[in-house]
């Protein structure tokens, strides 16, 4: 479960907030469409959420665990544990194998190797089944991400942020570089996987139309005062 | 932390060639420092260990140092003999214990002759005060024959009983050959690892002899010379035989309290210039001398250590900006910046480490390949033994300098991955 109270974030080379939120809550298990064009405060959310940055307003709970109160480093590690991230683009380590880019986050989170124990499986046997239900074919696992089309890439950073179960995955436009077709297929396999490990799911994208594949949508320039008060 | 080491062995991996290139400049560098430093010792223990026991080198007045090199070392040449007569009364004085006369001039294929007496086998000695010593065969005890060194030996394939040809002047393809009177190989001496292994021994006698009739060397003579050494072969008398000058004089005192006495004795004395060298007080003189170009070499090592490191850190911070988007995935997934600023660290360790092991065994490589070579041209003897403290020392601030070459660029990706945080830029 996600909760936002009051959260205000400005930057620190400006005097107005970019992000002001009164209040958010994202249930667990939920998968919910954030809407936005650019600009309207996107990647400050996403970096808030991922406890990369901290509010100088307001709380952030995620699991009951507020963000702020935890030092820089406990952030890391809350976020290496909790949170799975999937990027636009270019989101794997181009010197990995496809199967140690999926195992990579259990090097850096007992907790999520810890829950793949509790489930009775090893990181590389959960990496090869995630991969198989996202449609990558063994013959990939081996090969160096370079030869992967971005519609793959794509699917094994999925599988990346979803191994060892994360309560929360946030995925920033990761299918603005994909064609109509392998768009849908990618949110078909995403949203299937996210249900399977019961996590809770932070889509972000400026493409309405992706609208249709969740329970919920959010207006961000809606949600963020910030934005109204200056366009007012 | 096995993690990051595993992680920034895939990436050095990932550009091998870039890397590669970095570790092969270390290696060269660090070949070229030990080699340096290695050189320097061994030149400096090779050269101390050739003469021990001496107490005084005597011979025509020049510099000290060129009195010892050309006496010893067999470096240079002589400006100028003593005379026999000076050599008798130096041996006849009542606080000298023993001397050995050494006459320079002759080769054997490249080799030094050197006419001596066999007081030479008794009292020269060398490294740990030890004596020499024969492999096979004995002291020459009549004329025409010869003791060998090892490395002559070794080198020409002489056993005892060969016959050798010893000509006029060094070189090799020495053009005044005493080829009608021929030495015999009479004994072998062990290696020595000093310029002893180089040189060819005959009694003074046995030079005198084969420079009788050679006098002042004229084409319009070469008749006249013939028939001459026809006589000569058959009567050496005693006389014709007595040495008439020698090069150099190797002095040992009765009692080293009166070593300085003799010394200033024979410096001062009246009739013939002499002058005499305690042979550790000319070889400080040779450090002196040296030292400066051994440090000035040292110190250049040193630089191309530095600026093979400067290449590496240019290339890890070169690699930095393109390798920002690989930062933040790492942040993402849950990396502390610090464990960022580390995987910079140890790559830029790791690079070092192994320009350090490959620098290593090239340098043993290159000792092991130059060891002989330099052995024949400068006599310097390089053993294959094990890395000395200073040089593991050396190889340690290498190390270290290596791991603070990474800290820069890791710094610079610490600040980085913190302001770009998950913004994954190109």
């Amino acid at each position: 479960m996600i909760e936002l109270q009051n959260v205000s974030f400005t930057w620190p080379s400006q005097t107005e907030p970019t992000l002001k939120i009164e209040s958010l809550t994202i249930a667990a298990g939920e998968k919910v469409f954030i809407h936005g064009p650019s600009g309207c405060g996107k990647s400050t959310l996403l970096s808030l959420l991922a406890g990369v940055m901290v509010p100088q307003q307001g709380e952030i709970l995620i699991d009951h665990q507020a963000l702020q109160s935890l030092s820089a480093g406990q952030r890391d590690h809350f976020r290496a544990d909790n949170i799975g991230l999937v990027f636009q683009q270019f989101n794997l380590l181009p010197y990995l194998s496809v199967l140690d880019n999926v195992t990579l986050p259990c090097q850096f989170s007992k907790q999520r190797k810890l829950r793949l124990q509790h489930a009775g499986t090893s990181p590389k046997d959960a990496a090869q089944q995630l991969l198989r239900h996202l449609d990558l074919s063994e013959s990939l696992w081996q090969k160096p991400i370079t030869q992967l089309s971005i519609g793959q890439q794509q699917r094994v950073a999925v599988a990346r942020a979803l191994i060892g179960s994360p309560p929360v995955i946030i995925a920033d436009e990761p299918t603005s570089a994909l064609d109509k077709q392998s768009r849908d297929q990618f949110l078909a396999l995403l949203t299937a996987e996210v249900d399977n490990s019961q996590s809770s799911l932070i889509f972000v994208s400026h493409d309405d139309e992706l609208q249709k594949h969740f329970s919920r949508m959010i207006r961000l320039p809606e949600l963020n005062q910030a934005v109204l008060r200056h366009e007012a | 932390m096995l993690t990051l080491l595993k992680l920034s062995i895939s990436s050095l991996r990932n550009r091998r060639l870039t890397v590669l290139l970095s570790v092969i400049t270390i290696a060269f560098s660090v070949a070229l420092l030990l080699g340096v430093e290695r050189v320097r010792t061994e030149a400096r223990t090779s050269f101390n260990q050739t003469i021990s026991g001496t107490d005084l080198i005597v011979g025509a007045p020049s510099g000290d140092v060129q009195l010892l090199l050309y006496s010893v070392f067999h470096l240079g040449n002589a400006s100028n003999n003593i005379s026999w007569k000076s050599a008798e009364q130096i041996k006849a004085r009542p606080d000298v214990a023993w001397t050995i006369p050494l006459a320079l001039g002759d080769s054997h294929k490249g080799y030094r002759v050197i006419g001596t007496e066999t007081g030479y086998f008794k009292h020269y000695q060398y490294g740990q005060k030890q004596s020499l010593a024969f492999s096979s065969g004995q002291a020459f005890s009549g004329l025409f024959q010869a003791v060998i060194g090892a490395e002559v030996a070794q080198k020409l394939g002489y056993k005892v009983g060969d016959p050798m040809v010893v000509a006029h002047g060094m070189g090799k393809t020495s053009f005044k050959s005493h080829d009608d009177n021929p030495f015999q190989v009479i004994g072998i001496l062990a290696r020595t690892g000093t310029p002893v292994d180089r040189s060819i021994l005959v009694s003074l006698e046995s030079l005198e002899a084969i420079h009788i009739g050679w006098g002042q060397p004229s084409v319009s003579d070469l008749r006249a010379r013939l028939q001459q050494r026809q006589q000569s072969h058959a009567t050496f008398t005693e006389e014709a035989l007595q040495p008439k000058a020698i090069t150099a004089l190797l002095v040992g005192v009765k009692s080293k309290t009166q070593l300085f006495k003799v010394q200033r004795d024979l410096n001062n004395q009246k009739g013939e210039a002499l002058q005499a060298v305690i042979p550790a007080v000319a070889l400080q003189q040779v450090w002196q001398l040296v030292s400066v170009a051994e440090n000035a070499l040292l110190i250049v090592a040193a630089f191309v250590v530095v600026s093979a490191l400067v290449g590496l850190m240019a290339v890890i911070l070169t690699g930095l900006n393109e390798r920002r988007r690989e930062m933040a995935i790492l942040r993402a997934i849950g990396a502390r910046p610090l464990q960022v600023m580390s995987l910079l660290v140890t790559e830029s360790s790791v690079l070092t480490l192994l320009g350090l092991g490959f620098g290593t065994l090239l340098f043993y490589l290159i000792l092991l390949v130059a060891a002989p070579w330099l052995y024949a041209e400068w006599g310097i003897w390089f053993e294959i033994k094990t890395l000395t403290p200073t040089e593991l020392n050396l190889l340690l601030s290498v190390a270290a300098s290596g791991i603070l070459v990474g800290l820069w660029p890791g710094y610079r990706a610490y600040k980085t991955s913190l302001a770009d945080g998950l913004a994954i830029r190109l």
